[in-house]
Order: C-alpha cells, then sequence, then structure tokens
C-alpha cells in the first residue's frame, strides 16, 4: 500500500476514503479489504505531518478495525501519538544527545 | 517562587497525576525508573502531558488490555525507548519498510519482487484497455467510483489500487479481474482460508481444492457501470 499525494481538503488518497476525526486534527482512511484478519477492513488514523511535505506523505498514527470504536482512552493513545509525531518529526528526528548520568532525581 | 495554588482546578489536576505517576514508578526497579524520569524531563511540556495522560490510562482499571498496551507503547516511543531497527528514527517510512523487508528476507523479497511484476503488469494493461476503449481517466474514476487523481496515481504506479477498486476497474472495463491483476484470484483463497480458520475449521484437501478451483472462476462482486460498446 503506498499513502501519499494527499491533501488537506481531498477526501480520498489513493483509492481510500478520507475523512477527518471530528474535534481532532487527525483523519482516518478506511480500508475496505480485511484481507482475512478484519471482516469490515481497517481504519488508518494519521495526522497531516508536522508541516506540509512535497509529496504530501502522511504519518500513520494507528491501524484499528474497522468496528473498533474511537473510545475516549483511544483518543487520549492517538493525540498522544500525534503530538510525538508533530514534535519529533520537524527539523530531522534524530533523538537528541544526552548523558543518562546528568539526571539527577531530587 | 511561585506558591501552587491548590484552588486551582488545572493545579490539582497536575499535581494528582504526577503524584500518580510517582506512585507508579515506586513499582518499576530504580534504574528504570531513573532513565524513565531523565528521559520525561527531556521532553517538551507538551509531550510530557501527554505521557502523564498516558500514564493514567495505563492506570485506569477500566482499561483494557490492548488499550494498556498501546498506551505503553506510545509512552516507550515518546520516552526513545523503542529504538528503530533500520536507522534509528522516530516512526517508520512505509515504503522503506516494504524495502527493508525484502533486503532482510528471501520469501519477503520473492513477494515483493512479485508485487513489483504484477503492479507493473495491472499499470500497464490498465493503461492499454483505457486507450482502446477510448475513456478518459475521468470517465473511469466516475465509473469506478474514485477521484480522477487516483486514476492517475495507479497508472503511474504511485497508489496501489485495493482489491475492491480492482473488482470495480474489471466491471466498467468489461474484463475479468484477473485479466488486470492476475493474482486476485489467490486474495480470495487466502481470505476463504483464514475465515476457515478464525472459526476453528480445517478444511479436507478436497474442499480446499474444491475453493482453489471455484476461485480460478473470477466473480466479481461488486456492480458498476459498464462501458457502453466501443464505436466503430
Amino acid at each position: 500500500m503506498k499513502l501519499r499525494f494527499w491533501r488537506a481538503d481531498d477526501s480520498t488518497a489513493g483509492d481510500l476514503q478520507c475523512e477527518p476525526i471530528p474535534g481532532e486534527r487527525m483523519y482516518v482512511l478506511r480500508v475496505d479489504d480485511g484481507y482475512g484478519m478484519a471482516d469490515d477492513g481497517f481504519r488508518l488514523v494519521f495526522c497531516d505531518g508536522p508541516n506540509p511535505v512535497p509529496d504530501g506523505t502522511i504519518c500513520v498514527l494507528a491501524v484499528l478495525r474497522a468496528d473498533e470504536p474511537l473510545t475516549p482512552v483511544t483518543r487520549i493513545i492517538l493525540r498522544g501519538r500525534e503530538q510525538i509525531a508533530r514534535e519529533r518529526l520537524v527539523g530531522g528526528n534524530d533523538r537528541p544527545e544526552y548523558d543518562d548520568d546528568r539526571a539527577t532525581v531530587q | 517562587m511561585t506558591a501552587l495554588q491548590f484552588n486551582d482546578p488545572l493545579a490539582v489536576t497536575r499535581f494528582d497525576a504526577v503524584t500518580g505517576l510517582f506512585r507508579w514508578m515506586q513499582s518499576i526497579p530504580p534504574a528504570e525508573r531513573r532513565q524513565f524520569v531523565a528521559r520525561l524531563l527531556e521532553c517538551s511540556d507538551e509531550v510530557q502531558q501527554a505521557v502523564i495522560a498516558l500514564m493514567e490510562v495505563v492506570k485506569a482499571p477500566s482499561t483494557t488490555p490492548a488499550e494498556r498496551q498501546r498506551a505503553l507503547m506510545t509512552i516507550a516511543d515518546a520516552l526513545y525507548l523503542n529504538p528503530d531497527e533500520m536507522d534509528k528514527e522516530y516512526g517508520q517510512d512505509a515504503v522503506r519498510s516494504e524495502e527493508y523487508g525484502a533486503e532482510n528476507s528471501p520469501p519477503l523479497a520473492r513477494e515483493a519482487a512479485k508485487m513489483n511484476t504484477q503492479e507493473q503488469a495491472f499499470a500497464d494493461r490498465l493503461r492499454e484497455l483505457m486507450t482502446a476503449k477510448r475513456i478518459s481517466q475521468r470517465e473511469l474514476a466516475e465509473r469506478v467510483g474514485c477521484s480522477q487523481p487516483a486514476v492517475s496515481q495507479m497508472l503511474n504506479r504511485t497508489c496501489r489500487p485495493q482489491r475492491k477498486t480492482i473488482l470495480k476497474l474489471a466491471d466498467a472495463l468489461s474484463i475479468a479481474p484477473r485479466d488486470l491483476w492476475p493474482d486476485i484470484e489467490v486474495a480470495d483463497v487466502l481470505d476463504a482460508a483464514a475465515a476457515a480458520h478464525a472459526d476453528g475449521y480445517e478444511m479436507t484437501p478436497a474442499e480446499a481444492e474444491a475453493l482453489a478451483a471455484t476461485a480460478t472462476k473470477p466473480r466479481p462482486r461488486l456492480r458498476g457501470k459498464s462501458l457502453p460498446p466501443r464505436p466503430e
């Protein structure tokens, strides 16, 4: 599966239907094939990336079964992943240098 | 020094969260606790807040095992405890991931090569049929129910179609699905086998053979509009 060429106002990415999650800065792509693992298919939850990417690459945060409800707990997890992605994928995503010994717990 | 205002609901919430977090940390080994705190302190305020919210999810008795696992994986991501095996960077590039799998596993390499060949054959065949039937990308998109850019991307191999889309394309072009994507029956057999396995039912060799024989007969399951006859 290739997921590129998406823009924020697009209702599809390739041949996958796309819709925003109300109240969030995240979107859902619907994959109708279950590949023998999910009868109703899957949902790919993604955010529009930390910044616009020339080729429209998206950042997939989670793959959920289509029949899996988007519970408040799931939303908290997704928001956490979104926050990490938006922050870490900006301007290079290498882990910052640090020294384990420098931190102390007072 | 600013005193903590305990009549501030937000401050109370944060205090409770941090207290709970430290209580949880008492239950993990000191070395891991130290590493956890060190890495948490390196995170931005926003990520720290996210981690604290996720810890609440982990601790809550109502959280399901799957939710707890996802929350823990996300915390590990936040604290750089999930080193990426490929390039030591956060996240994975899906296309790169497929290439990496092929580089490191002969069976995956064979599958990737087969997929590449079939995808190229699909794109070539689709272009050939559209030319022969004098149908534009926009017209085909309307018949299939997708966007014109999606058709363009399939032709240029920047979008690998879903099986559903292949069936719709075949119907719209009045051809058998396997003429567009030769291995599409294999997917049907795998789906049926997986469903049988999920039900705890094991097919006999005769049943498997019959299923495979059935699958070689293309049966479009999705209805679409057929093209009009080609003008003479």
